[in-house]
């Protein structure tokens, strides 16, 4: 009836915040991979479209250089307006241009066109070959004008070339496709999240189904068990009631016999017969109550009737019935009651029905000649019942058997002894539907102690006493 | 003689006294060498007719602000000397929320004024400790800071790092 360690743990998945929390946990952080992944895939794109525009750029600034030297060359050496100056700066702009492309790390695509880099290194050198032409140019120096020309225009197709290729070239589809490939890598990352997320999901729905069906199971087995049980001590409690009627009558009218209440019965066997007759359904009427106890125990049907009473006077009332069977047995009854005339707060019946079956218990195990003490004392708030033997005590391994319903110890030969093996288990049963506890020290051959402890005794000492 | 030395030593002593922005309340002085940086538009300050002309002496009169930095068009840390883009700007007491801005070879491009304060550029006149020549992509270089070498975005301000600048005008 009791859940196992593993049905906690599942228990706890069971609970529905838990259950939400971890559902929205793998939400944000789907959501989280999603949005991160777009983003570098939007960084990338963004990167690429940069490259392409900026390699398009150098290589097109530098045919524009080019050919804006030229035309500020010829229109200085053909005398229209252009300063030496201005054109060694314009010589200097399209120098300036040729380490961007040939070592700047952003026009690394415009080198990778097959033969621009060559091309353009080749161009380099023809402008630092003229360069001593340029400095010396005079208006009207039509020679040097077209060795500085005729060394730079055979280069203009090439350059123009390399330009075109990368604005709609082989390097633009190239950069095309790799826009591409990060296209379909986005679009296959994103499937992937999305069916990992989904197998979480499906995973986390299978577990709570599991664990619905398991716990459906636990409670399945929960209500049968409590159903069975509940049955059981309805049957206990009926029978016990069926069966008690009857021994009433029995008990009764062996009673009425033996004290010939209705004149003589002849022969005294006839008496000493009435007699056993009312002892053993005596007995078996102590059997029945207590098998009513158990049984309203297990319903918890067993009302606690707490009432203030004196302690010793219970226990001396308790010892009274068990005087002529410890006389017979040669047994010493011994009391040992400090607080005797002190009141206690505690059920009076159930306290009573402890101490006769712990008593009834010793006076049963304790070999002849023995003896048993008897003790009620307060300690605070608590009362404490003892009862100590010197009986053949209890096997170590059987101390917390004993007070187990219907045990029998088949140990020291003691299957022949009578009882039903309910007196310690009742004893037990009372003591902590009353909040408290049963100690019992015992070792073999060294008799046996049972203290019952109740707390919220509330004891006080009795009037008669504190005015005595 | 006197009156010029004089002025100078009482140029130095006003600097020294109220430190470098006092420098930009004094009259902005009139170049000696080839003008290599023509400011115009919205400015409080002038040394010609509408615009403000500077040689290499007075732009490297300004406060230095050296920059270590990495570029998109060169190798390795470099590290660029020159006015800030703000000590410049207040050089020529300049108004208006834009500056265009001009290269040699006709590139120009739009710097927001607040870039001065948001980012910190300076227009270099040095790279590592060396004037440039218009081969190296000088004389002057408009840098913006940039820490990160190897980013995989380029730098948004790479438009705007205008080498070979020659003229800005307010707006």
């Amino acid at each position: 009836m009791r859940r196992g360690v593993g049905g906690r743990l599942f228990g706890a998945f069971e609970d529905w915040r838990l259950r939400i929390g971890v559902s929205v946990g793998v939400g944000i952080m789907l959501l989280i991979l999603i949005a991160i992944q777009q983003y570098s895939t939007e960084t990338e794109r963004k990167a690429y479209a940069y490259l392409t525009r900026t390699n398009h750029w150098i290589a097109s600034e530098m045919q524009r250089e080019m050919l804006g030297f030229l035309v500020d060359l010829d229109g200085y050496v053909m005398g229209q307006g252009v300063s030496h100056g201005h054109v060694l700066m314009k010589y200097d702009l399209l120098w300036s241009r040729f380490p961007i492309f040939l070592t700047g790390p952003e026009a690394s695509t415009a080198r990778s066109v097959p033969g621009a880099f060559e091309t353009v290194q080749a161009l380099f050198e023809a402008v630092r070959r003229i360069e001593p032409d340029v400095q010396t140019l005079q208006p009207g120096d039509l020679a040097a004008r077209n060795r500085i020309a005729g060394a730079l225009i055979p280069f203009r197709p090439a350059l123009h070339d390399i330009t075109r290729t990368i604005a709609i070239g082989d390097k633009r589809s190239e950069l095309l496709n790799e826009l591409l490939e990060i296209d379909t890598f986005h679009f296959y990352s994103t499937v992937a999240i999305f069916l990992m997320g989904g197998s979480v999901v499906l995973l986390l729905l299978f577990e709570v189904r599991r664990s619905e069906r398991r716990a459906d199971g636990e409670r399945r087995a929960r209500a049968a068990a409590e159903a069975a049980s509940e049955a059981k001590s309805r049957f206990l409690s009926n029978m016990s009631h069926e069966l008690r009627t009857p021994l009433n009558a029995i008990i009764g009218f062996s009673e009425i016999t033996s004290e010939e209440l209705y004149g003589p019965v002849g022969s005294p066997k006839y008496k000493d017969c009435a007699h056993s007759i009312t002892a053993s359904g005596r007995h078996l009427l102590s059997i029945i109550e207590d098998i009513l106890d158990i049984a309203r125990i297990e319903a918890n049907a067993l009302a606690i009737n707490r009432e203030r009473f004196e302690a010793g006077r219970m226990v001396e009332e308790c010892l009274l019935m068990f005087t002529e069977e410890a006389r017979r047995k040669r047994i010493d009854i011994r009391t040992s009651l400090p607080d005797a005339r002190t009141d206690i707060t505690s059920d009076r019946r159930l306290l009573k029905q402890t101490c006769i079956n712990l008593v009834s218990n010793s006076l049963k195990f304790t070999p002849p000649g023995g003896e048993i003490l008897v003790g009620i004392r307060v300690d605070g708030d608590s009362a404490i019942l003892s009862v100590a033997d010197t009986g053949p005590g209890i096997p170590e391994d059987e101390i917390d058997e004993v007070v187990r319903p219907f045990f029998r110890s088949d140990k020291n030969g003691q299957q022949n002894l009578g009882g039903t093996g309910l007196g310690l288990s009742l004893v037990k049963s009372f003591a902590e539907l009353q909040g408290g506890r049963v100690k019992i020290e015992s070792a073999p051959d060294r008799g046996t102690k049972v203290q019952v402890f109740l707390p919220q005794a509330m004891p006080r000492i009795a009037a008669e006493q504190a005015a005595g | 003689m006197h009156p010029r030395v004089f002025a100078a030593v009482a140029l130095a002593v006003l600097m020294a006294i109220a430190g470098g922005p006092s420098w930009a309340q004094t009259t902005l002085p009139s170049p000696t060498g080839p003008v290599v940086l023509s400011v115009t538009g919205e400015i409080g300050r002038t040394n010609v007719p509408g615009g403000a002309e500077f040689d290499m002496a007075m732009l490297e009169a300004l406060p230095q602000t050296e920059m270590r930095t990495f570029t998109d068009w060169t190798e390795g840390q470099q590290i660029f000397t020159g006015p800030s883009l703000t000590d410049l700007l207040s050089a020529v007491a300049a108004e208006g929320s834009r500056i265009k801005a001009s290269a040699l070879n006709g590139y120009a491009i739009e710097i927001p004024v607040s870039d001065a304060a948001k980012f910190g550029p300076i227009v270099a006149i040095r790279q590592n400790g060396a004037p440039m020549s218009v081969r190296d992509k000088g004389p002057l270089w408009v840098i913006y800071p940039n820490e990160d070498q190897d980013a995989l975005t380029p730098n948004p301000n790479n438009d705007k790092s205008v080498w070979q600048l020659r003229t800005m005008e307010l707006q």
